[in-house]
């Protein structure tokens, strides 16, 4: 088969798709208003976050400025069982940025190319253009890169790093080309009950060059009797039990 | 409720988004996925549109927002696959001859996704080995590597017999 069979049997499969639906514009407008109201939603979320991360220190820290919690009562101290003065509890101090990581993929070159004429002024990289972070790997990878844990989880009542990671491992499927791990880079867990959404890194190994694709996933995750389980996010996203911090940290993402 | 796009942006969706969806088609191999990248791809083109002055460039361009889409849902999406032993069937193959209709979708099903969009992008949308590179940003090698393995082993396939007549 030479090229020209090839481009002619590309070509008709091509044409089997038919024709885009007519009202395309209309659908276009309406994934814009639904995206504009996602935003809105994520951004009022990350409010609330960000509010609650700064009320607990500042709470805190004036119940120790005036000797412990408002509400708690004096109690009078009897002089025949003499205590030393309790000893504030140490305030945990919370992470600066709660819970949005920054994937720290490059974007491709913006330029695009094609049989016409390269634009004269280029608009911003296409939002989603990973490709240019590709590595050249002298050996294949076995196991992706696993920074030490972050310190401070995005909110209260996260399990571990290990914890998440031991769960994330169990519950990515298997394969050759692929390999997952925890990573402080896209970590930022986000917790709230038996429901954490974090990230980790997944990195792809192309089979015929030994290229290696790194890239972010959010998890999501499940606690059921003690044990955190990685969730399939298809098909779990949709479970309205899922406290709506989690479900932006870890659905609402592209 | 399409005026909410400017009339340039429309325009330019009515006259290209056949050729687009075209694209899309070849590299999913599926109808409802290649609306749903057609209009991510448009999306994400009209944030920008206002900063597009040269309209004769916009092609190139949503079609390059449209292969890296689809490079990145990939591989979001393997992390829910589940290899099979057997492809599923699909409806637009015929299988009644060696390039019956169908058959050259069903051969670059089998290709990784990088060369497939090269072969796509190459032989299909007709782009030299420069183009197809900064389309895909990626080196002129690597464009290079994939256009020939992915080439000889779309023959390969494509020569190969289809299960019907192979038990004729």
């Amino acid at each position: 088969m030479n090229d020209h069979d090839l481009e002619l049997a590309l070509q008709r499969d091509a044409d089997l798709v038919g024709e885009p639906a007519p009202d395309l514009l209309d659908q276009l407008s309406r994934r814009r208003s639904d995206q504009r109201r996602q935003r809105i939603g994520g951004l009022a979320a990350v409010a609330a976050v960000v509010v609650l991360a700064a009320g607990v220190p500042l709470g805190l820290s004036a119940a120790a400025r005036s000797g412990g919690p408002a509400a708690e009562p004096t109690t009078t101290v009897s002089p025949a069982a003499p205590t030393s003065p309790t000893a504030p509890t140490p305030v945990p101090t919370p992470s600066a940025a709660p819970a949005t990581p920054v994937p720290t993929t490059a974007s491709a070159p913006a330029t695009p190319s094609g049989t016409t004429a390269a634009p004269s002024t280029i608009p911003a990289p296409p939002p989603s253009a990973p490709t240019s972070t590709t590595t050249k790997p002298t050996t294949k990878p076995t196991t992706a890169p696993t920074p030490a844990a972050p310190a401070t989880a995005g909110t209260t009542d996260c399990p571990s790093f290990a914890t998440l990671q031991a769960a994330m491992q169990a519950g990515a499927p298997a394969a050759a080309d692929t390999t997952y791990a925890m990573d402080a880079r896209y970590y930022g867990p986000v917790c709230s009950g038996d429901w954490a959404g974090a990230g980790y890194s997944r990195a792809y190994t192309d089979p015929a060059t030994g290229e290696v694709f790194p890239d972010g996933e959010a998890g999501l995750f499940h606690r059921v009797g003690g044990r955190w389980t990685l969730l399939d996010r298809t098909a779990s996203c949709d479970d309205p039990a899922i406290p709506r911090p989690v479900w932006e940290r870890a659905c609402n993402v592209d | 409720m399409a005026r909410e796009f400017d009339d340039d942006f429309s325009e330019f969706v009515r006259r290209w988004s056949p050729a687009l969806l075209r694209v899309a088609f070849l590299l999913t191999s599926d109808r409802g996925e290649a609306e749903d990248l057609l209009q991510t791809a448009l999306l994400k083109t009209s944030r920008h549109w206002d900063r597009l002055a040269d309209r004769e460039a916009a092609y190139p361009y949503v079609r390059r927002v449209l292969v890296t889409t689809h490079t990145s849902w990939r591989r979001r999406r393997r992390v829910h696959e589940t290899l099979v032993d057997q492809l599923p069937e699909r409806g637009y193959g015929d299988d009644s001859g060696s390039l019956g209709a169908g058959r050259a979708l069903q051969a670059l099903e089998q290709l990784p996704p990088r060369m497939r969009a090269v072969v796509v992008l190459r032989c299909y949308e007709g782009l030299s080995e420069a183009e197809t590179a900064e389309a895909l940003g990626c080196s002129v090698g690597s464009v290079k590597s994939h256009s020939s393995r992915g080439l000889a082993r779309l023959r390969l396939l494509l020569e190969a017999p289809t299960p019907a007549e192979a038990t004729r």
